[in-house]
């Protein structure tokens, strides 16, 4: 909403400026001063309904594709893994710790990621986009899914018993002896 | 403002934290040799001294010691000048000394004969001989010829001529088992044995049997019995040897008062008649009925002519001794008193005063010594005169070492020198004119049985002791205490600069150096060592010995703290136990107690209870002598409630045990009686018996308890019976000493799977010698009396020689064994290959052979049938040892290190890991490289950067001990039996301490710099901030 608000601040300055300043130079060719400091209803007016569905179509493809791209950075990531191995080094610590936070991030982000596309504009219609912004999740569950399985393979979960030898508590003798 | 207020505050905690670090960094360079550690050479308590003057006129002190060792003092200083140490087996029997050369006879029916150079302490040659069937006990004597360098010996059962470098005697004349032959006495052509005859029922007085054997041939001229109804060395008896008139025994018979004189071979008459009142005009007939007759001489050969001996009698309740010398008048032997003096309760000696070469005995030589023993020490030197040459009188407290057993008297540069033993192991050299020994050495320790550390309350601060005074209620709360510690810090900190930071300070330790004990250390320390030191390196060892001295060094120093001699009724009491029964908190005013187990010359068992930290005896009784003997003394899990001593538990033998407590009251027996669990014991493994008994206490009614007295016991019900197999004898047995801590409970494998450790303290570990030959090896639970393991060595044996040795720790016992697998008779058909040597057995335990499984129990109980997995392998040991042990850490974090005593004089200490039975002994796989084993090698290196003694050579060490710190990573060490040596050793690297080269003063001038630096940035940048605002 608010990024919306600004392109129209910024248009509205044009004119100002233009308007205050007799120094300017000549507007450019093709360029529309009510258009340009026009509101919506004048923009909408310019559309017709059709042009709002077919813009609910592109935002809904685009939708799809913002879903999609954290799957296009896994290969990326899981080279990375390959490439710093198991071992436990400042590197691989560091690669790990990205391909944990970069989803837990991301999955945190997701509202902000598709609000852009869910309004066009102030007051436009809502787009439905649950069932990309599902796949964006799963596929950003699936990355953190491989950095723990990085974690695991790298020695680091504590799923061994010997990872909880410390916590089991002495036995007690039940006699005494001399 | 604010800004700059918290730097100074920042500035200020960041002096703090820096000053609070220079408490932290003393005295810990890992590779201090001779100051993280202190080594003591002894000898052990000389049984004959003999003072060697050589050709330059300087004087060494040479002497044969109950612990095997022949060693020269420095006259001076009582250093060591050289020692040699015998094997513990070989028992060192005479000491003859003529000019520049030793002559030491050892051993018993295998008797070994060595020649030795005095001045360097070098064999010169030795010789020994094979053990014979007709040996007689105690039989033995050694002695130079004259004008020879030859050396007749008594030797097994035969006479033997030696020239020097023999492989064999020049003859030998079997002595066919005739008598117990002691006594040598050469002359010019022909020598004389003189032995007590064997005692037969047709025959049962006892009589010497003399044997003249010509010198040239080794021929027997004659032999015969001279009945006086003495044996040698009896009170009523003496030999004396002259070099111009021959060898006489002179002897009194019971119940009469003349002296009958034999001269050796002459049968016609045997003996003549003497009357002692011809020496002693005052005699009467009934003083003569109860004199003694004393030998003077340690080695009456040297004082070639003029023979003499004592006789000391009662009169008007007096006692007086009178030196008697051999003379011959007119081919006429006489007897004639040299001086006559009072002597009671004194020991008389001569001075044993090995003679110039050259100028032959001189008066002063001849001199005689007498030190009265009762109240305070004095002695007298006697010349020919009824006055003493020299007098003297030593400060000195009975209850420290106990009283006077022996003097002897020897000369440096004309002033004499007498030289005390005391029955607790003192030898101290006296010097006329000074209440001080000139110099002393403590030998004591030589006899130490056992021993224990005692942890010194943490300095206190000067502000604690004033708050003690004042408000005690300070002390209560650590954290009052802390804040208290803080104040004074920060007041102290106001003088740091003065100090020049620190920089310059000396050592905080002020305890005086180690090194040889001698004219430095005040005979009776002055003050107790009663502060430890932050990191807990400054501790009591408490030792108790068998001479009845129970002494307490500094385990940082050596310096004695206290010493007290424990006696009954005049006899020391041989202790064999020590315990801390309690230990004091920091500025309480409960002393911390040591309870002393002993045993008096009858067997009865004694306890004494004493103040650990000044070696005050306490209670009323003082000693306490129990109406029964032990057999075996232990610690109990629980205290008397009012005095809150730790109970002791002290089993006697016998078909039916008793078990009593120790405090002996109705409230310690109610505390034992209280106990959440059962308490079993077991009594011991006995050598040469065949089975292990166990039993468990029983508590009566506590109506009963009441009336508890010292001679009030426990009935305890036997439990179980351990059997060898047939024909197998118990050897040795070994157990856990003390708590143990484990901080982890598994093994954690390559593959993160665990294997969980069998732990169990009620374990035993017995060897037997198995009838079929080798050596027997059971793990048996003292709780159920179950076999855990066993394992059979055939090709090992088990001597005195090569003794069995284990150590136990954590899941893993380690032990030592000698083993010859080389087959009788030579053939090596089907036989496995050849090998002879020292084995270290590892044996590790484990609760199953599989990862992961556990009892998930919370409580472990002997009575559940579960038996552990035994690992086990061998190493072959690099030399042999003489102890085991292992190092202890306060949470046994640290890994440990197991120790060696080694026979060459060594404390050697190897890595854990090295004994690790599942080191794999093909090419390791990626689980075990992952688990860091190393591959298994068959040897055990003597890597000589692990040896803790680096160069001193630490004989004998029969014990060695391990202590935690308050450090993690260090853990003290203690080695004992001959010598003493301390140390403190880090098997894991001073982890947790900063590293000798770290420097505070750098620290201090980086924080200091960075302060400055935040101080004069902090305004500019403030400056720049506010500018580019209003750009």
């Amino acid at each position: 909403m608010a990024s919306s608000n600004k392109v129209y601040a910024d248009f509205t300055s044009l004119v100002g400026k233009s308007s205050r300043g007799s120094k300017s130079a000549a507007d450019p060719y093709g360029y529309d001063q009510a258009i340009a400091s026009g509101s919506i209803s004048s923009m909408s007016l310019a559309h017709g309904k059709s042009d709002e569905e077919g813009d609910m179509a592109l935002r809904a493809k685009k939708g799809w594709e913002v879903a999609m791209g954290p799957g296009k950075t896994l290969p990326m990531q899981a080279f990375m893994a390959w490439m710093s191995g198991t071992g436990v080094s400042i590197f691989s610590i560091l690669i790990t710790g990205m391909i944990l936070m970069t989803p837990v991030k991301t999955i945190m982000s997701t509202q902000q990621t598709f609000a852009p596309l869910e309004r066009a504009g102030k007051g436009a219609k809502k787009l439905d986009l649950t069932m990309q912004k599902a796949a964006f999740v799963a596929i950003n569950i699936a990355g953190l899914i491989f950095g723990i399985y990085r974690l695991s393979i790298m020695g680091l979960l504590p799923t061994a018993s010997s990872d909880w030898l410390s916590f089991i508590p002495a036995k007690q003798f039940m006699e005494y002896s001399a | 403002m604010l800004g700059s207020h918290s730097l100074t505050h920042a500035a200020l905690a960041a002096v703090l934290a820096v000053s609070s670090f220079s408490m932290t960094v003393q005295g810990l360079f890992p590779d201090e040799a001779g100051r993280i550690d202190w080594y003591r050479a002894q000898i052990g308590v000389p049984k004959s001294i003999v003072a060697h003057t050589q050709e330059d006129r300087s004087t060494n002190i040479l002497t044969i010691t109950d612990r095997n060792v022949l060693a020269s003092l420095n006259p001076d200083n009582g250093e060591i000048a050289w020692r040699q140490l015998f094997s513990p087996t070989e028992r060192i029997n005479a000491l003859k000394v003529r000019g520049s050369l030793a002559l030491t006879h050892s051993g018993g029916n295998e008797t070994h004969v060595r020649v030795w150079d005095a001045q360097s302490g070098a064999l010169a040659w030795g010789y020994s001989q094979p053990p014979s069937p007709n040996y007689q006990a105690d039989s033995g004597a050694v002695e130079f010829l004259r004008k020879s360098q030859d050396v007749l010996a008594i030797v097994g059962d035969s006479l033997v001529r030696l020239a020097p470098n023999p492989s064999k005697p020049v003859w030998e004349l079997a002595l066919n088992g005739t008598a117990s032959y002691k006594r040598l006495v050469v002359q010019d052509n022909v020598a004389f044995i003189i032995g007590d005859a064997v005692l037969s029922k047709k025959q049962p007085k006892a009589r010497l049997h003399v044997v003249e054997v010509s010198l040239k041939t080794g021929r027997v001229k004659q032999q015969y019995d001279v009945n006086t109804e003495r044996s040698l060395g009896s009170s009523s008896s003496v030999v004396l040897e002259s070099k111009e008139y021959g060898g006489y025994i002179l002897w009194r018979d019971d119940k009469n008062i003349v002296w009958n004189i034999h001269r050796l071979g002459m049968q016609e008459p045997m003996w003549d008649i003497y009357h002692a009142k011809l020496v002693q005009s005052e005699l009467m007939p009934v003083d003569m009925l109860t004199s003694t007759l004393g030998e003077l001489d340690a080695d009456p050969g040297l004082i070639a002519d003029k023979p003499r001996f004592t006789l000391t009698y009662t009169k008007d309740n007096k006692v007086k001794t009178v030196v008697v010398e051999m003379t011959h008048a007119n081919d006429k032997l006489e007897l004639r008193k040299v001086v006559g003096f009072r002597s009671d309760n004194a020991i008389i000696a001569g001075s044993g005063g090995a003679t110039l070469p050259s100028s032959g005995a001189s008066q002063t030589e001849r001199a005689v010594v007498a030190v009265r023993t009762s109240g305070a020490v004095s002695w007298r030197v006697y010349g020919s005169n009824k006055t003493p040459t020299h007098s003297g009188e030593l400060a000195y407290d009975a209850a420290t070492y106990g009283p006077v057993t022996a003097a002897s008297l020897y000369y440096v540069g004309g002033d004499p020198r007498v030289l005390i033993q005391t029955s607790g192991g003192l030898v101290a050299a006296l010097a006329p004119g000074s209440n001080a020994p000139v110099w002393f050495r403590d030998e004591s320790l030589t006899h130490a049985t056992d021993m224990t550390f005692l942890e010194l309350p943490a300095p206190a601060s000067s502000a604690e002791h004033a708050a003690k005074a004042t408000d005690p209620s300070v002390l209560a709360s650590p954290v009052t205490r802390y804040v208290l510690r803080w104040v004074e810090t920060a007041k102290s900190l106001a003088a740091w600069p003065a100090s020049g930071f620190g920089l310059f300070g000396s050592s905080s330790d002020t305890e005086p150096g180690s090194g040889s004990q001698s004219t430095l250390e005040a005979l009776v320390p002055t003050a107790p060592l009663t502060e430890g030191d932050h990191f807990g390196f400054r501790k009591l060892s408490i030792f108790g010995t068998s001479t009845g001295v129970v002494a307490a060094l500094s385990t940082q120093s050596g310096a004695r703290s206290w010493t007290r001699y424990l006696a009954d009724n005049g006899t020391a009491v041989t202790v064999e136990r020590v315990f801390i029964t309690r230990r004091s908190q920091p500025l309480a005013n409960t002393p911390s107690l040591l309870t002393v187990v002993g045993r008096n010359t009858y067997g009865n068992s004694v306890v004494v209870v004493l103040d650990a930290l000044t070696g005050e005896i306490l209670g009323d009784g003082g000693i306490h002598v129990l109406p029964f003997n032990h057999v075996k003394v232990f610690e109990l899990p629980t205290t008397e409630k009012t005095t809150e001593q730790q109970l002791l538990g002290l089993a006697t033998g016998g078909s039916e045990p008793r078990l009593a407590i120790w405090p002996a009251t109705a409230e310690a027996a109610k505390a034992f009686c209280a106990l959440p669990e059962s308490v079993f014991f077991d009594l011991g493994a006995l050598a040469g018996s065949s089975q292990l008994r166990g039993y468990r206490a029983e508590c009566p009614t506590e109506a009963e308890l009441d009336p508890w007295k010292e001679s009030s016991a426990f009935l305890p019900s036997r439990s179980w019976v351990f059997d060898l197999p047939e024909g197998e004898v118990l050897l040795a047995s070994s157990e856990y000493h003390g708590a143990q801590t484990t901080a982890l409970l598994g093994r954690v494998l390559g593959d993160r799977s665990v294997l969980y450790k069998y732990i169990n303290p009620h374990l035993v570990t017995l060897a037997s010698r198995r009838a079929a030959g080798g050596i027997g090896i059971y793990f048996v639970d003292r709780v159920s009396g179950r076999l855990l393991y066993s394992a059979v060595h055939e090709s090992a044996s088990v001597s005195d020689k090569q003794p069995f040795l284990a150590t136990q720790s954590e899941n893993r016992i380690i032990y030592q064994l000698w083993q010859d697998s080389t087959p009788v008779g030579g053939s090596t058909e089907g036989a496995q290959p050849r090998s002879k040597g020292y084995v270290t057995v590892v044996a590790e335990m484990f609760e199953s052979d599989k990862p992961d499984t556990r009892d998930e129990s919370k409580a472990f109980s002997s009575f559940d049938l579960k038996l552990p997995h035994v690992i086990t392998t061998a190493f072959m040991a690099p030399e042999p040892a003489t102890a085991l042990g292992v190092t202890r850490t306060g949470s046994q974090i640290t890994t440990r290190d197991v120790l060696f005593g080694l026979s060459s004089g060594k404390l050697l200490s190897l890595p854990d890991q090295l004994f690790d039975p599942r080191r794999p002994k093909k090419s390791p796989t990626k689980d075990e490289q992952a688990e860091g084993l190393m591959p298994y090698m068959p040897s055990l290196p003597l890597d000589p950067k692990r040896v803790l003694s680096h160069a001193n050579v630490v004989a004998g060490i029969a014990h060695i001990k391990s202590a935690p710190t308050h450090l993690e990573s260090t853990s003290l060490v203690a080695s004992y039996g001959l010598d003493l040596f301390f140390t403190r050793t880090s098997p894991s690297g001073t982890f947790d301490q900063l590293s000798p080269s770290f420097s505070k003063v750098n620290l201090v001038v980086t924080t200091l710099a960075l302060v400055v630096g935040c101080l004069l940035g902090g305004p500019m940048v403030r400056r720049k901030l506010t500018n580019q605002a209003w750009a």
